[in-house]
């Protein structure tokens, strides 16, 4: 079937090339032409960079750093995720403050055993869980820096991680935020977490670096984020999750902040191994994300309101166009296939995942090219498997997900946040 | 010049006991049973006549035990102007134990009740006796004292951790559920109100608007907060402040005189040995005497033990036929030789053992030790093959005699 489906289309002309990858063409391609823009502008640029990198390696920034380190049952985690701060090439003044959210295992002792140790500066134990937005509230008004660091518990970071994201600080007075890069810890364990460590390279690392060159930083990620305090205090901090990191990154934005996108500030963090956790994983951001998007923010549409502003209209018609309709429009456009053509949908189906396929590889080689992380080429020959896994099982999941949501506000049931926030929560 | 044979002395007042201390040896007055006749005297001697007992010959009868040893002190023993002897003397004659008592009265806040004349001396001099295996020391007590003048009078308090401040306190925290903040409650209060210092909402029903998950500690002079307080110290006597963590601690030991300590404080052998080479004796040395090597630990000598352990069955290269695998003659006197001349020391004793000798070098342990390695492999190359050799320096507990060659 692969060798019909390869003759037909070797046979296609170009208009007929143009209808059967209508869909890739219009959505994907210029996805991938932008991403490959950003490579071309952002390697010349990292060059540059990389030139001021040697005469000023070890800069120092003025203001104290509060590394917030936030956690609900991280016993397991939090000293590897605290050595690996305090193993940081940064050499700045930089405090880590931990709060315990409420665990019930043996988290608050390991943040005392850290303090005595001095490799943290403050812990302080809550013995109700508050979820994450509060507990990272708390961390940074115990902070005594004027730059926060946020970080998950769980994670850990190369040894330049910290002086990565503090960079743009550094570079440029008025940047707010900035986000760090996110890499798979465990993606040699198995083929779900393999692909997910893909998907990385390519949403985040590749996918954000052309945010960045736009000006359109969407989301600091709640695992590695960096905020400057007067931008932190001018939104309110993070609000009520779930999805707070987006969250907040929308409120930011909204209040005319600049943001950033260290590509060089990698931190790593443990991916769902199982198909099952993955998709509950991903079910949970997409809601998260449909809801922040369309009902908290829904007057990012409304050109009258007073709080509009066109950057962000054009961020979420690129979310639209991008993410929502192909997540709409690609079942359908199989299912037009297989009506039209009934007969001959599984070549024609396997001739687009094949075209597909070639595109994901050529995505996947600039994002290894741009992060320069010859490690990953191994996972060269699951680059297609990981763009088709995307192309028809996410998005139907991401289309099953927006449907949930706008029916039946499923993201009000996620136990991420505790049931007496989750009632009050101000997007409800 | 009055000596121990006394067996006891009667003080009928301090001026007594002042008269008796400059009558006697040093030595003596420590170890001589004390019995008074006034109240003044209560701490300075063993028993006061009308207090402890009715009469003298009630008290006589009460220290007949201490008497009869007290006379048993060779005479040898008020040659000795020695801390540690004095102890030992003490409590040999008293046949009683050395046992801490608290007060906080001294800076020291441990100390030992010797009514003479060792004062805060006897701790120290204790720990010498425990080191040489006179004295069992068994743990009673840790203290922490002063990082600074080593007293034991600091009080321990919370303190903030970032300024050290002990002005602290504990303080809720409050969660605001609809907006997440999450801050001190002091950050909420205004008046009677709680208003959340995010979204300036009021905050009118606990556990539907806001709960309290937890308390931190503030500090009201640098405003830091922290989950726990740091705990740090002030000392009474020098004023010094730190954290607790830079105390020093003191371990407070309670002492028992061994059956060898009994032994060696009632031989006049040992405590000839004793006063010849005590650190300030000013007694020259009998020449009868030296035919005995004494190995004292307060002494700059140091004992080396070198021992041949056979590597190989093909003996001795200089062992006669027949003999081997034994440590011949010649083996030794090379040996030997080379050891004089590694540290350079003609008058070097040397003492047969099994397998070996002990030598014993007129310098001190830590410049011994220095030399030990060259020595080794000198010797290891001398019987290269045949044996190899074990060089150790130590410091006996007690002092150790051996005939010199």
């Amino acid at each position: 079937m692969i060798t019909v489906a390869l003759n037909f289309l070797r046979a296609l002309g170009e208009v007929h090339v143009l209808d059967l990858f209508l869909v890739a063409i219009l959505l994907d391609f210029p996805r991938y032409l932008l991403g490959f823009i950003s490579v071309v502008g952002a390697t010349g640029w990292s060059y540059l960079r990389n030139r001021r990198y040697e005469q000023d390696e070890d800069f120092v920034l003025p203001e104290r750093v509060s590394i917030l380190l936030a956690g609900f049952n991280e016993e397991q985690t939090i000293e590897r995720c605290v050595r690996s701060l305090r193993e940081q090439s940064y050499r700045g003044d930089l405090e880590i403050v931990c709060v315990d959210d409420g665990s019930i295992d043996n988290s608050f002792a390991v943040m005392r055993r850290l303090e005595r140790a001095g490799l943290i500066q403050r812990a302080a134990r809550l013995d109700l869980r508050g979820g994450k937005a509060a507990a990272n509230n708390l961390c940074a008004t115990m902070a005594t820096g004027d730059i926060l660091v946020v970080v998950d518990a769980d994670c850990s970071f190369d040894l330049d991680a910290i002086r990565e994201i503090l960079r743009p600080f550094h570079e440029e007075a008025d940047v707010a935020a900035v986000c760090g890069n996110i890499m798979v810890r465990n993606w040699a364990d198995n083929l779900v977490t393999a692909l997910q460590q893909i998907e990385y390279l390519i949403t985040i690392s590749l996918g954000k670096t052309l945010a960045d060159a736009l000006g359109f930083v969407t989301c600091i990620s709640g695992a590695f984020g960096a905020f400057r305090r007067e931008a932190w205090r001018d939104v309110g901090g993070v609000d009520v999750g779930p999805g707070e990191d987006f969250d907040l990154t929308c409120r930011l934005r909204l209040a005319g902040h600049r943001l950033r996108f260290a590509r060089q500030a990698i931190c790593y963090t443990d991916a769902p191994d199982t198909f099952r956790s993955f998709f509950n994983q991903r079910s949970r951001w997409e809601r998260d994300t449909f809801w922040i998007r369309f009902r908290k923010f829904n007057y990012t549409f409304n050109p009258v309101h007073q709080r509009f502003r066109w950057s962000e209209l054009f961020n979420q018609a690129e979310f639209m166009v991008f993410t929502l309709l192909p997540a709409l429009i690609f079942p359908i456009y199989l299912l037009y296939l297989v009506i039209v053509l009934p007969g001959f949908a599984p070549v024609l189906i396997l001739a687009v995942s094949i075209g597909l396929a070639v595109v994901d590889i050529v995505a996947f080689l600039l994002a290894l090219l741009l992060m320069g992380r010859g490690e990953y080429f191994l996972l060269l020959p699951l680059a297609p498997v990981a763009g088709l896994f995307q192309a028809y099982v996410v998005r139907v999941m991401r289309l099953v997900s927006y449907a949930e949501e706008m029916i039946f506000s499923r993201s009000l049931d996620d136990n991420y946040v505790p049931q007496k926030v989750r009632v009050l929560s101000t997007w409800r | 010049m009055l000596d121990a044979s006394l067996g006891a002395a009667v003080v009928r007042n301090p001026d007594d006991l002042r008269r008796l201390r400059n009558a006697l040896n040093r030595s003596v007055f420590d170890a001589l049973p004390l019995i008074g006749l006034s109240g003044d005297l209560r701490d300075k001697v063993d028993i006061v006549v009308g207090a402890d007992c009715p009469t003298i010959a009630g008290a006589l009868t009460a220290l007949c035990g201490s008497i009869e040893r007290a006379t048993r002190l060779p005479p040898v023993f008020a040659d000795i102007d020695d801390d540690a002897v004095s102890l030992l003397a003490y409590l040999a004659v008293r046949d009683a134990p050395l046992t801490p008592v608290y007060t906080p009265d001294r800076s020291t806040v441990a100390h030992f009740p010797v009514q003479r004349r060792l004062g805060d001396k006897v701790e120290l001099a204790a720990d010498r006796l425990a080191q040489w295996g006179l004295l069992t020391a068994h743990f009673d007590e840790r203290i922490n004292v002063c990082s600074g003048c080593g007293s034991g009078r600091v009080i321990v308090r919370e303190l903030c951790s970032s300024c050290q401040s002990a002005q602290i306190a504990n303080e809720s925290i409050i969660h605001h559920f609809r907006c997440a903040e999450e801050a001190p409650e002091s950050h909420f209060r205004h008046g009677t109100s709680l208003v959340c210092p995010k979204c300036r909402q009021y905050l009118r029903h606990f556990s539907v608007d806001y709960d309290k998950p937890g308390t931190v500690v503030s500090c009201a002079s640098c405003g830091h907060l922290n989950g726990e307080p740091g705990v740090g110290f002030r000392c009474l006597d020098c004023g010094r402040t730190d954290l607790a963590d830079r105390l020093r601690s003191r371990e407070i030991c309670s002492y028992a005189v061994t059956d060898a300590g009994h032994a060696s404080i009632f031989d006049k052998d040992w405590l000839a040995d004793f006063a010849l080479y005590q650190p300030s004796g000013a007694q020259a040395p009998d020449p009868a005497l030296r035919a005995v090597t004494t190995i004292d630990p307060r002494s700059d000598a140091t004992l080396v033990e070198i021992r041949f352990a056979q590597g190989s069955d093909n003996g001795w290269p200089w062992s006669a036929p027949g003999t081997q695998n034994q440590f011949d003659l010649r083996t030794q006197e090379l040996t030997q030789r080379l050891v004089r001349e590694h540290f350079a020391d003609d008058a070097i004793d040397f003492v047969d053992a099994p397998d070996g000798f002990d030598a014993l070098i007129e310098s001190n342990v830590a410049a011994v030790q220095r030399q030990l390695p060259g020595l080794e492999l000198h010797i290891r190359q001398l019987v290269e093959a045949q044996a190899s050799c074990t060089v150790r320096s130590h410091l006996r507990g007690t002092p150790v005699q051996y005939e010199a060659q």
